[in-house]
Order: structure tokens, then sequence, then C-alpha cells
């Protein structure tokens, strides 16, 4: 009896001990692993490169997008002509994506370069975090390509329908096609900042003062700002139908300054370092210290931001208070306290860090 | 027997155990209770935009051209009360974004409390100032003042306790050093500094001057764009350098502290 208690005891220590150090090392994903994962990513995104192509982009608004989506002639074109239905996924929806996507080409092999040996404790945590999030992508890239093509067969078979922007069957179909790309976007997000983080962990910064990697690291955790607002919150619910109150002016009036700020951010996005267009600055160690410094401050307080709008919540709102904020605020009394810090946050933090990045990095 | 002894001490161990995880699982770990505090008193209680302040607001008025020799003291009253819609206004904004620690637990008791005295205080007041209406006219005998202001000085100082506490807590406790950062820290400590200095203060006079501080100050100070934009402000960090560095030898001291620089 009392050997049976011993056993199963040191059965009980010995599966935590694992469980502990699994977890301390990541289990044991290596940056082959990773590799792997990515290039698995690639072929699938190769397989529907007629709907998900990298290239050109210069038809829309940002002109360095590697990534972008083919809709379907209809809806293309709708795009193209600014129809207001459609133009969110080309500004918000693609724009997100691409800058998350273009970030993981061209900063991945930061990390599949090094060795396993050369990894620290830190960049080995990360990495199991990094992996998972791009087999997630991968698993999400067909539902993603299966739902740009009933949207296409759709709009197909009903191309001669009259004021489509007034019939309710055709954007209940285009709103859950934007609920199936919100999901996308999100995790290509999610994969972008998760090798962010792996990449920072591995002290590149510390040792290397590559402006552009910096910048790109930067740019790349910003991102979130507009994928938390935007696409997270206001584009799972349709938000145009619900009741015009002041609160709904007001979230509007924050999503049109957030597509204003959106042009600076793309804008430094896109500065880069090649022989052509060396339009990077050389910073000095001391500049580097006050960026990083004024950066960290900036991401906390994007952190306050983004737990703000879990605060506001949004889509409650809407949906179930029909915009009016009297009535919410009996079940949400901090609700319009959250909607002021979202403001200050986009109105005043964001366009003053935009600014102070762009003044540190762009040459004059 | 043994059998006994090695139960009573298992279930000894056991409860022991169980005793530490209820403690640590329901033990006060966030800052809510005193968020929800600020946040009734500026939205629902006597600073926000009810009737009990207008009518209080509506006696002082009043009374700053009919308390005689009690002028002072009625414009003392009204600065202070000024100021704390002001300061109420920056930490129902701010407070909500704090974490806990040994500052908020020292001071949370403060804060509630002052806010809870200065809330009957103020429930005093308006009681008395409705029932000695004179008429239909809304005016009140200048004795009246003598009654009110007993009330009022109680009111100012549960109210002064608590924004003393509420300046301890947010530089410490504040998240993003976006909205708490030297700047913020500078401005709420001198404003805590005149609060204690009031209690010292003898001469109406002086206590006057001190409200009237405290109310440029965080009239100036507490706006969204500075306190927002301080990081990316030169000319404020240098000051704020200064005031920081030298204290009361700065030269930026005097109009800072008087919400004027």
């Amino acid at each position: 009896m009392k050997k049976k208690i011993i056993s199963i005891l040191s059965l009980c220590v010995i599966s935590i001990a694992s469980v502990i150090a699994l977890a301390g090392c990541g289990g044991g994903v290596t940056t082959a692993d990773v590799l792997e994962s990515y290039n698995a990513m690639q072929e699938i995104l190769l397989e529907n490169d007629s709907v998900l192509n990298k290239g050109d982009t210069a038809s829309y608004r940002n002109t360095k997008n590697y990534y972008q989506i083919s809709y379907g002639d209809v809806v293309d074109e709708y795009i193209q002509s600014d129809d207001e239905n459609y133009v969110d996924l080309r500004d918000y929806y693609n724009s997100v994506f691409s800058f998350a996507m273009s970030y993981v080409d061209e900063n991945i092999t930061v990390i599949t370069n090094l060795k396993d040996e050369e990894l620290n404790s830190e960049t080995k945590r990360t990495l199991s975090d990094l992996k998972d999030s791009i087999d997630d992508f991968s698993d999400s890239i067909q539902n993603f390509v299966d739902a740009r093509n009933r949207l296409d067969i759709y709009y197909q078979n009903n191309v001669n329908v009259a004021n489509p922007a007034e019939n309710s069957e055709i954007m209940a179909r285009l709103r859950a096609f934007k609920r199936e790309y919100v999901d996308f976007v999100d995790k290509s997000v999610q994969m972008s900042l998760n090798l962010s983080n792996s990449v920072e962990a591995t002290g590149i910064y510390e040792d290397v003062a590559n402006v552009r990697l910096i910048k790109n690291n930067i740019c790349n955790k910003v991102i979130r700002v507009y994928n938390e607002l935007y696409i997270l919150d206001v584009g799972t619910f349709n938000f145009a139908e619900y009741q015009d109150t002041n609160a709904k002016a007001r979230i509007q009036a924050l999503l049109d300054e957030l597509q204003n700020s959106m042009a600076d951010y793309s804008s430094i996005m896109q500065l880069n370092d090649d022989n052509n267009h060396n339009e990077l600055k050389d910073l000095t160690p001391e500049e580097l210290d006050e960026l990083t410094e004024m950066t960290d401050k900036f991401l906390t307080e994007m952190d306050v931001y983004v737990e703000a709008l879990d605060g506001l919540d949004i889509q409650t709102l809407g949906v179930d208070y029909n915009n009016d904020m009297e009535e919410y605020l009996n079940r949400n009394e901090r609700a319009l306290i959250y909607l002021e810090r979202v403001e200050n946050f986009i109105n005043i933090s964001l366009p003053d860090f935009l600014e102070y990045l762009d003044n540190m990095v762009r040459r004059a | 027997m043994k059998k006994g002894i090695i139960f009573t001490t298992i279930i000894l161990i056991v409860a022991a155990i169980l005793t530490v995880v209820f403690v640590t699982l329901f033990k006060e770990r966030d800052t809510d209770a005193v968020a929800d505090k600020v946040i009734s008193v500026v939205d629902e209680g006597y600073l926000s935009e009810d009737t009990d302040k207008e009518t209080i607001e509506e006696y002082l008025n009043y009374m700053r051209s009919n308390a005689g020799a009690s002028t002072d003291e009625v414009r003392m009253s009204i600065n202070f009360y000024s100021a704390y819609d002001k300061l109420g206004d920056f930490y129902r904004e701010h407070i909500i974004f704090t974490s806990y620690n040994s500052t908020y637990r020292a001071n949370r008791d403060d804060v509630i409390g002052g806010f809870n005295t200065a809330t009957d205080r103020a429930e005093d007041m308006v009681d008395y100032i409705v029932s000695n209406t004179a008429g239909e006219s809304e005016s009140w005998e200048a004795r009246t003042w003598d009654d009110v202001r007993v009330m009022m000085f109680e009111f100012i100082e549960a109210n002064n306790r608590a924004f003393i506490a509420l300046g301890n807590i947010y530089p410490a406790c504040g998240n993003s050093e976006i909205t708490n950062n030297d700047f913020t820290t500078a401005v709420l400590n001198g404003i805590n500094k005149h609060l204690s200095d009031y209690q010292n203060a003898d001469e109406t006079i002086d206590k006057n001057q001190i409200a009237t501080n405290v109310n440029n100050m965080a009239t100036k100070y507490l706006t969204d764009e500075l306190v927002y934009g301080y990081l990316y402000n030169a000319t404020w960090q240098t000051q704020i350098a200064d005031l920081t560095t030298n204290g009361e030898q700065s030269g930026y001291y005097g109009a800072f502290m008087a919400g004027t620089l």
C-alpha cells in the first residue's frame, strides 16, 4: 500500500516536472520547425495565388503592398470604383493583411537563419507561439479562399441586379464574407506580432543598429491599433446599419481619423534602405536608445487603448443597445470613460507618436 | 490512535492550503474600489452636473457679495469646489487604468472615506440651504453662512483628504507613461503640497490663496493636450526636469505652483 502511494506520488511529480520543463523550453520547437511551417504556408499561398497574389498593387492606394486579394471581377470593380460598401476591403482589410505579411516575409530569416544553439532562452520560449500562429494562419487560408469563392460565384450569378447596395441579400453575403476576412486578417496580424516578439527576443537590436529592422518592428507592432478597432471591433458586425446617435458619430469620427493616420503609417512603413531609395537615417546609439524608450512608452499606452476598447465593447453597444449610450451606461457605467480614452489615443497619442517616429527614422 | 493523529494532521494541512488558496483568490488585487468611488462622485455625486451641485454653487455665488467679513472664506470655497471639479474629471478619466500595489493599499481608505464624508457634508449643506431659502427669491440671509461654513470646512477637509490620497496613488499606480509621467507627477505633487499646506495655514487669506493655486494648477495643467503631449514637448520637459532637480530653488517653481507657468 505504502509503495503504491509512493509510486503514484512519484508519477505525479514526474508528470508535473515534464509539463513545467516543456513549457519552459517552448515545447522543443526549433528554428527548422519554424522554417518548415513558414514554407508550408508559402506553398498553400502559392496554391491559391489566383486569390492571394504577391506583386505590384499600384492600382490600390498603398503602393508597396506585396499581397493583393483578388475578390473576383465584380467585387474588384466595386472596390476600384470607390464604392463605400467595399473600400474597406482595400483600405483596411487588405492593407493590414499586406503589412502584416510583408513584415513576416521580410523578417522571418532573422529567426530561421539562426542556429538553435545560438538562441537565447527568451527566443526559444517565443518559438512555440510563433510556429503555432504560422500553422493557425495556414489553416485559415483555405477557409478564406472558400469564402471568397462563394462570394465570387454569388456575384457572378447576380451581376445584373440593380442598386446592389440596396439589395439585402447581396449586402448580407458581403457581410458574411467580411466576417471570414476578419478572422483571416487577425491571424496574419497575430503571426506577425509573434514574429516581432521572437526577433526582439534575439537581442538583435542591441547588437545591430539596423534602422530598417527596428523601424519594421515598431511599425509592425503599431498595426495592432488599426486591427483592433476597425477590423476586430467594427468589422465583425454591421456597424453602419445601427441607429444614428451621438455615440455612433463619435465612433465614426474615430474610424475616419484612423483612416487618415493609416496614410501616415503606410508612408513610414514603406520607407526603405535599398540602394535606390536610401530613405532611412543612420541613427546614433543615443538616438536608438531614445527611440526604443519612446516606443516602449507608446506600446504601453497602446495596451491601455486595447484595454479601453475591450471595456467599451462597441459590438454590444451597437447590437444590443442600438448605439443608445444612455441605455448602455446602465449596463456598462464606464463606457464613456473608455470611449474618451480611445478618442484621446487615436486623436492625440497615435499622431504624436507617428510624427515622432517619422522624424526619427526618415532621412531629411 | 496513530491513524487518528495522521487523519487530523492531513485535515489540518488541507485546511491550511485551502485557507491560503481562498485568501489568495479573494484578496483585493485591482483598483476598482477607488475607481468606482471617483466615478460615482463625478458622474452622480456632488461633482456631477446635478441639482445638489447647482444649489451649493448658487448659494456660494450669492454669498460672495453678501457674506460681509467672510467673503474670503466664500471665495476660497468657490475656488476649492472648482478645483475638485477639474481634479475629479482628471482622475475619473485615468484612475481605472491603474494597478494595485502597496501605495494603493495605503491610500485606498482615505479616498473612499474622504469622498464618503464629503458626500454627507454636501447633502447636509443642500438640506440646510434649501430649508433656509428666503421666500421665492432664492436669497439667503448673511447669517446662514455661519452655519454653512462649518459644513463647508468639513467638506473641504474631507475632499482634501481624498484628493491627497489620489495624488499619492496615481503616480505610483498609473499604467501608462504617456499619461503618468514626470509632468503629471510634478503637477499632482504640487497640488498635494498645496492641499497639505492648507491644513497648517491659519489665515483665511492664505487658505484662499492655496485654493486659488490648486484651482489654477488643475485648470492649466490637467488638460488632455498637456498630459498626452508631454513626452513630445521639449519645452515642458526642460522646465519639469529643472523643477524636479532643483525643487523650490528652480526659477520655474513660483509660476508653476501658482498655475501660471
